[in-house]
């Protein structure tokens, strides 16, 4: 190992530096202070101008004209002229060495408002058909004390328990009827949560303000993913990344310690546990992300001197890991062991199972595919070419964090999320990265800003299709959710729901009690079938059905919308199957609304 | 001992008696049982952590314990009631006097090793190359460094 530099060294050169290049004079100051200043005012007044902007652009918003390109296409000019204007006045902030950390954090947690609030605030209803059902999962674990029986396929989040658990405890605790009302601004929410963990995560690396801010603003323009509504992921992600800045402030290169201050390189006991703690509650509440987590501390304890910390931290997740599989977890993974090793025997499958069948897409949603498809290979190019042209980051976990995911790319499908679990993963360390190609001081740094504020928008832009332009099947009117609640109030236990896809709201709130048939996931001859003859193609699925355990149709118009997007089965095979139910007499229209109608089914006459 | 850690103390006995005396409805109840659950446990449970006085008043030790603070009560919440759960014996004033004695537990506790502890060696930070720090922390009494540190920037 070399000789050590102190980071207080490193900051007073480059202090002294910027002094050498910038002589004193009382003239040269004025000057500087006058376009300072005048940058303070632009800062300080662009925010709350684009925040107005913002909400004003959102009182007239047609969500029934959302096709190919959901938001995107009926968001107003307004709309975007407020997001322009939040990133010019980030980038301008960016340009000033005297912005305080208040503008940029009023900045960054406007970006996340605008992103991730507009929604919610467009929105009669929860938006996304799984945090309805995780919703329902929530309540069935109220009803049931625990463990949700007869839970079929959702059998998997009685043995990952922790988030629906602490949901269920906290709505009875508090008194709340149901986790619906906060659910709706779970985004934001955790968004602006997870800020304050990503902030750590990035000090433990640099104290350069703009880098850091930089890096949440990178991180808030890419993820684009959208694991961040009511479900145990997002709940996950947190503590994932609130325990890897632990660690990585612990690492001998940790940018938390300054000269002078002491450490051993060894955990105190206190932080050990609670490193711990949140490991067991990672492990506890969501399959992927011990695996994910296990992943990055092997990479982070790759180099020799990371090894003394990182080692005690790996070795108690592992046991912690393989102790709640090998007893809470067991049926599932025993039930699914094959699934997981054939997946291991086929990495090409599990690599590409992500993708899109683009050629039946949507033509909008090809685009939209292509430009997600983009922006993170953009995202992965940048981090890389950071690599090779910043020498310090290769010092530092960042690059060993943007890589850990990528070997569970091999593992496991994820049920054809694999490739875009992995990108969330990686985005946290990548963004630093990116923040430090661009943003790392030069010699010119406002030349240097006007340079990054292009890009800045176009990642920008590439959320906003990867994040918005799926948005006509995530929306749900009034009248959806009340066909989905009708079901769940009227259908007698032991009746068997019928779906096209899972865009129904409510399809899963009596799951335990109801069987689910969801029409998009089954063999490909089925789906033939019932395109062929929806009647006939039905039948096979519906024959249990009788006079007391009926079958019920669920059609709506955000299954239309994301058959349509995905091309699983044709765009009208919705507006057929409603025309041919109507036809049936054994198909009895029971609801009927704008956007919904609901058939019951209770076995042919004569 | 400070008010802090008494209040802690007592934070989560407040919240099991206003749990078992308040109508579910009632305002009161949400707003003192999630402020109780979200803020009290984690923040008894990062002052218990906390290895050292060191970085008490650097900023980026009031984003930690910031950040700890939720997670962490989050997370006690999570293995106090999962056990509940697993085993059938859940309601909400066992899990919430559970949480509550660990709680108190954590907020009178002295810190582990505190007094007993080696003075620990001075490490003089990080390796060469670990990163650009050409910005000033703004917190001009973080520093503890024994060097003058740039005055902050406003």
């Amino acid at each position: 190992m070399g000789k050590l530099q102190t980071l207080t060294g490193g900051r007073m050169a480059s202090f002294t530096g910027a002094v050498a290049r910038r002589p004193g004079t009382a003239a040269g100051d004025r000057r500087r202070s006058g376009r300072t200043t005048a940058l303070q005012w632009a800062t300080r007044l662009i925010l709350p101008a684009a925040l107005a902007l913002w909400l004003l652009s959102l009182r007239h918003v047609d969500l029934a004209g959302m096709r190919d390109y959901g938001l995107l296409q009926v968001l107003p000019v307004l709309f975007w002229v407020a997001l322009g204007l939040l990133t010019l006045g980030f980038c301008l902030a960016l340009a000033d060495r005297r912005t305080g950390g208040g503008w940029f954090a009023g900045y960054v947690l406007g970006l996340i408002a605008v992103i991730h609030a507009t929604p919610t605030l467009l929105y009669p209803t929860l938006r996304y058909s799984w945090a309805w059902k995780h919703v329902a999962v929530v309540d069935a674990v109220i009803r049931h004390h625990g463990e949700v029986p007869h839970a079929d396929k959702l059998a998997i989040y009685n043995q990952w328990p922790g988030f629906f658990d602490l949901n269920a405890f906290f709505l009875q605790a508090t008194g709340l009827r149901s986790a619906l009302g906060y659910a709706t601004w779970t985004p934001p929410v955790f968004n602006a949560v997870l800020l304050a963990p990503l902030l750590l995560l990035h000090r433990t690396v640099t104290r350069d303000r703009r880098l850091i801010w930089g890096a949440a603003w990178v991180y808030y323009s890419c993820s684009w993913v959208g694991q961040d509504y009511f479900a145990p992921q997002a709940f996950a992600f947190l503590l994932f990344v609130t325990m890897i800045a632990l660690v990585m402030g612990q690492l001998p290169a940790s940018a938390l310690y300054r000269t002078g201050e002491t450490r051993t390189n060894r955990w105190p006991v206190g932080r050990f546990v609670v490193v711990m703690v949140i490991a067991a509650v990672i492990i506890s509440s969501h399959p992927l992300t011990p695996f994910m987590l296990i992943s990055a501390l092997v990479a982070l304890s790759l180099p020799r001197r990371n090894r003394r910390v990182v080692l005690p931290v790996l070795a108690g997740t592992v046991v912690l890991a393989v102790l709640w599989d090998a007893t809470v977890a067991r049926p599932y993974l025993s039930e699914n062991l094959n699934d997981f090793l054939g997946s291991l025997l086929k990495p090409d499958t599990n690599v590409v199972s992500g993708l899109a069948a683009l050629g039946a897409a949507a033509p909008g949603q090809v685009v939209v595919s292509w430009v997600d498809r983009g922006l993170s290979a953009a995202v992965f190019v940048l981090a890389a070419i950071a690599f090779l042209a910043r020498p310090w980051v290769r010092r530092t976990g960042l690059p060993l964090l943007v890589v850990a995911p990528l070997p569970l790319l091999v593992a496991n499908a994820y049920g054809g999320e694999m490739i875009f679990r992995a990108y969330l993963f990686a985005l946290p360390a990548a963004s630093l990265l990116i923040a430090a190609l661009l943003l790392e001081r030069s010699g010119r740094p406002r030349l240097q800003v006007l340079a990054a504020c292009p890009l800045l928008l176009a990642l920008l832009g590439g959320l906003m299709f990867g994040y918005y332009g799926k948005e006509s099947a995530n929306y749900f009117t009034e009248e959806e959710v009340a066909a989905g609640r009708f079901v769940a109030a009227t259908a007698p236990p032991g009746s068997t729901v019928v779906s096209l896809t899972s865009a129904v709201p409510g399809l899963y709130l009596r799951y335990d009690e109801n069987p689910q048939v969801q029409l998009d996931e089954q063999d490909i001859r089925d789906r033939r079938r019932l395109v062929n003859d929806p009647v006939k193609g039905l039948e096979g699925f519906v024959k249990r059905a009788s006079p007391t355990q009926p079958a019920y149709i669920i059609l709506s118009r955000a299954q239309a919308a994301d058959l349509y997007q995905r091309g699983i089965l044709p765009g009208g095979t919705v507006q057929r199957m409603e025309s041919a139910l109507s036809k049936t007499p054994d198909y009895i229209p029971v609801y009927r609304s704008k956007d919904a109608v609901v058939y019951r089914y209770q076995g042919a006459k004569g | 001992m400070t008010s802090l850690r008494r209040g802690l103390a007592l934070s989560g006995w407040a919240a099991a008696a206003v749990v078992a005396f308040l109508p579910d409805a009632l305002v009161l109840r949400a707003v003192v049982t999630t402020a109780f659950l979200l803020v009290c446990p984690g923040l008894a449970a990062s002052r218990w952590a906390r290895p050292g006085a060191a970085r008490v008043r650097d900023r980026t030790a009031a984003l930690e314990r910031g950040v700890l603070t939720v997670t962490l009560s989050l997370s006690m919440a999570v293995l106090v009631v999962e056990p509940l759960f697993l085993t059938g014996t859940f309601t909400v004033t066992r899990a919430l006097l559970a949480l509550a004695a660990v709680t108190s537990a954590l907020a009178l506790l002295p810190k582990p090793g505190g007094r007993r502890s080696r003075a620990p060696r001075a490490v003089p930070g990080p390796e060469p190359g670990s990163g650009p720090d050409p910005d000033p922390d703004p917190d001009p009494r973080s520093a503890g460094t024994g060097r003058p540190e740039p005055p902050a920037p406003e």
